[in-house]
């Protein structure tokens, strides 16, 4: 055998391997048009979201600054969402709102990720009585509905952002790890996993190795159809008056405001309405689109 | 005489009863009273049809069941509660080819990381360097007749054929002495059925390893065991040599499927007679 | 005029890769009375070929880019949807290789047969007996009677107590059965088998194969039997059709192409299958040169043709 041919296959073969797998991926996202204008509403919401303090009109009005006489202006070039009964511009909250409503959405869902996965993971895995112990709590939390429990939580602990993300992660975590135990049970006999337990492979890396990225598709798709979920809820909670509070801006809250001054003042809940429905269609569009990308089984 | 590489003494399986919240669901035998005993180098062949404990047999031999009855020993020292370290030693000297090729492998490792896999648990073992990994990988693709060509690349991009080169390649990497493969052709077509069996007889042959073939499929076991044992409802109804036991079978059992394989010799066909 | 007759049939299928032909041009007349085999290694398009026939190809994926599949003279691939559901159902049965998945888990197998039964008997009445007059329950009734009389016919005991029990608690062997009761009670003029003792056990698949066997002598029925196991075809088939990577490349009787194969394909299949009955020294797989040289001469064949 000629030296060259002892080397050793260099790294572009991985990476070309791993190129055409990403552009089938892209392909397939590109396949349903619909996840794709979820992917663009989700960026710009949260590209929004990010650049929050450099782009608001007047960001004087986030914190609190009232101006009664510029009070219930309609759409104008100064105010293109208009402006609502003290007279704050409503563009200017509806951008900041977006900094709360995706923040304690996405909050919401990663401590329930968190929390509930690792409970699943637990319950799938190791089975037995611990498994009995951890899904009889979760069967018991999921009969709790969450704006109750929201509205117990804040009465108990008062009113607030971090108070509200509490209250809707205790009823949110154990879908996931109903969800995470399922597929984690699953997975533990699929055959490829037993071939590597054969082989002498630990439980930490059977589990970090074979059986955790082999669940991320449906994870990943709940997480993200969950987000926008999570983001209804928070409004909802606003709109009820015991999420977050004014000054702080937030999309429910406004509404709820709003709701005193229609249909005469109608710009006042239109903008901030439109704002929840898109980020809510974002990410359901967006959770779809995933489904499609990431499910092995469409893989061709 | 030697110590037989693997011995199965009186083997029992029952699986328990269970009692639930609706009701209880009986205890069921699935083995009873299985001896079989394998010599180093040699194939030994267990054939019997679906539900005749055959699955059973081969997770108690790997240690995932603890037997009811008897006992499993492997080089004469029995194969569960080995503690961590023995465990690995044990899985390190027995290895398994399944039935399904697609579904024995990870399907979002590259086939580097998977056959890679066995020698990150038992490289000191093995005198392996972490950096010679990739190039042991390779020589055990090469030696299962695929190329550096397939190294990164995942599962759902090889044939049936392929797949279980792979799985036999990952078997390889620890070294093992004895190899459980677990009707490994069945889900192929016969032109890749005979290469991957000419590829077993061969590593046989280079490697010194030790076979126990399941299978359903008679005349692969023919081909490829010198010894056979039958299996009809969690009992051996006999075991012997290949051709005493498949030319003169002493069982009804036995001579039924013997009977029942379709032979592709057209004159031979008993429907053929029939009509 | 054949019950069954394919000619020069091209299919493409979509997907990421681009448009990749499946069938490149398959001729073949099934006869009432004949049992074909049709045989070939994984991706060899017989099972393609198979689901063609009824038309069960997702047409946003199939595309046939040339050739017809005439059934009883009638244009398949032309044919309304409206006229493909009468056909699959009164006039080309279908069993398939997993007699698991084929029955719907949470119904009644009786249930089931019935509405098969009323499903063939709603274009074919003569099947039940029926006038179209009877009320629903007569009708249901009756189609249970036929169904009863058929499982039994089939080999399957006590019919009558089984049919009210679910799929799980029928053993395999005896679900292929009732799929081929429900495939057969419409009592249809060509039966596509596509492998359908794959997944059995060998005293069992010899049971379908009596049945199968005897179907075609009393009913005088066509049969596509879809397998890539050479012995089955030996012991059923009176005509056996190989085909290779979209081709056929060999057809004929069964007692004249398993007994002298002329193509060097199925020659090597025949080399590949290990007997039980005797010890082979050498089993000849097929990848390597052999491949390269089955590649070369269809390729040269192909020329020919098309010179």
């Amino acid at each position: 055998m000629s030296q060259t041919d002892m080397s050793l296959p260099r790294a572009d073969l991985a990476r070309s391997a791993r190129a055409e797998a990403r552009a089938r991926a892209i392909y397939r996202f590109r396949q349903s048009l619909l996840s794709v204008i979820g992917l663009a509403i989700a960026v710009f919401l949260i590209t929004m979201a990010l650049l929050a303090p450099w782009l608001l009109p007047y960001p004087g009005d986030v914190v609190g600054a009232v101006n009664p006489a510029a009070a219930f202006q309609p759409p104008s070039a100064a105010h293109w969402f208009g402006t609502n009964s003290v007279g704050q511009d409503i563009l200017t909250l509806v951008i900041y709102g977006s900094r709360i409503s995706l923040l304690s959405g996405v909050t919401v869902i990663l401590l329930a990720l968190i929390i509930g996965g690792t409970l699943g993971v637990i319950a799938g895995w190791v089975g037995g009585w611990i498994d009995e112990v951890i899904m009889r709590i979760t069967d018991l939390l999921l009969t709790i509905p969450s704006l109750i429990l929201a509205m117990a939580v804040a009465a108990a602990l008062g009113t607030g952002i971090w108070n509200m993300i509490i209250a809707i992660t205790i009823t949110w975590w154990p879908t996931y790890a109903r969800l995470v135990r399922a597929e984690v049970a699953a997975k533990k006999q699929e055959q490829f996993v037993i071939a590597s337990r054969v082989l002498g492979v630990g439980p930490m890396r059977l589990i970090g190795r074979h059986v955790l990225p082999n669940i991320v598709t449906p994870v990943v798709v709940k997480a993200s159809l969950d987000v926008g979920f999570a983001i209804l809820l928070v409004a909802s909670l606003g709109f009820v008056g015991i999420g977050v509070k004014p000054p702080t801006p937030e999309w429910g809250t406004m509404l709820a405001e709003a709701r005193n001054y229609m249909p005469q003042y109608w710009w006042t809940a239109i903008f901030p309405g439109t704002a929840i429905f898109l980020a809510v269609l974002a990410f359901n569009l967006l959770g779809d689109g995933l489904r499609d990308v990431l499910d092995p089984r469409t893989r061709r | 005489m030697s110590t037989p590489l693997l011995r199965i003494e009186g083997l029992g399986h029952v699986y328990g009863a269970r009692r639930g919240l609706f009701g209880t669901s009986p205890a069921f035998r699935a083995l009873t009273g299985i001896d079989i005993s394998i010599a180093r180098g040699e194939s030994f062949g267990l054939v019997g049809e679906s539900g005749s404990g055959k699955t059973t047999l081969t997770r108690n031999i790997l240690g995932l069941e603890r037997p009811s009855e008897g006992h499993v020993l492997f080089d004469g020292h029995p194969v569960i509660d080995l503690g961590r370290g023995g465990e690995r030693r044990l899985r390190r000297r027995m290895q398994i080819v399944f039935q399904d090729p697609q579904a024995s492998l990870d399907p979002r490792m590259t086939i580097h990381d998977t056959i890679a896999e066995a020698l990150v648990v038992h490289g000191p073992d093995l005198g392996i360097a972490r950096k010679r990994y990739t190039r042991r990988v390779l020589d055990l693709l090469e030696q299962v007749g695929l190329g550096r060509e397939h190294l990164y690349r995942h599962p759902h991009e090889f044939s049936g054929g392929q797949r279980q080169r792979i799985n036999i390649a990952r078997a390889l990497a620890v070294e093992p002495e004895l190899l459980i493969l677990d009707e490994p052709t069945s889900a192929l077509d016969v032109s890749v059925q005979a290469d991957i069996l000419n590829l077993l007889q061969r590593l046989q042959k280079e490697l010194g390893l030790t076979y126990f073939f399941i299978s359903h499929d008679l005349g692969v076991i023919r081909y490829t065991c010198d010894r056979v044992a039958v299996i009809e409802r969690g009992r051996i109804v006999e075991q012997g040599p290949v051709a005493e036991i498949f030319d003169n079978p002493s069982q009804d059992y036995t001579r039924k499927l013997m009977d029942a394989i379709p032979d592709p010799d057209p004159d031979v066909s008993p429907l053929r007679r029939l009509g | 005029m054949a019950l069954l007759d394919i000619s020069d049939l091209h299919l493409s299928m979509r997907s990421f890769e681009g448009e990749t032909p499946i069938l490149k041009g398959i001729d073949l007349t099934v006869e009432r009375g004949q049992i074909w085999g049709l045989v070939g290694e994984t991706g060899s398009g017989k099972s393609l070929t198979g689901l063609t026939i009824s038309r069960l190809l997702p047409s946003t994926t199939a595309h046939y880019t040339g050739g017809q599949v005439l059934f009883d003279g009638k244009d398949v691939l032309r044919a309304s949807d409206r006229d493909m559901r009468a056909l699959r159902g009164g006039r080309i049965g279908m069993i398939f290789q997993d007699p698991t998945t084929n029955l719907n888990p949470s119904f009644r197998i009786g249930t089931q047969m019935v509405d098969a039964a009323l499903h063939a008997a709603r274009d074919k009445p003569e099947i039940l007996g029926l006038t179209g007059r009877e009320s629903r329950r007569a009708r249901r009734r009756t189609a249970w009677q036929a169904s009863v009389a058929l499982l039994e016919s089939f080999g399957l005991h006590d019919a009558e107590d089984r049919m009210p029990r679910f799929p799980h608690e029928f053993s395999g062997g005896m679900r292929q059965r009732v799929l081929i009761a429900m495939a057969m009670i419409g009592q249809p003029d060509l039966l596509i088998a596509d492998e359908p003792t794959t997944a059995l056990d060998v005293s069992v698949q010899s049971q379908i194969l009596r049945l199968i066997h005897r179907l075609v002598e009393e009913r005088n029925i066509g049969v596509m039997f879809i397998t890539h196991n050479l012995g089955v075809v030996a012991q059923l088939c009176s005509h056996v059709a190989v085909m290779y990577r979209g081709r056929i490349v060999e057809r004929g009787p069964v007692s004249k192409v398993l007994k002298a194969p002329e193509h060097i394909y199925t020659r090597a299949l025949m080399g590949a299958i290990p007997t039980a009955r005797a010890r082979m020294d050498t089993l000849r797989g097929i990848d390597g040169p052999l491949r390269d040289r089955i590649e070369a001469e269809i390729a040269a064949t192909a020329k020919e043709v098309t010179a």
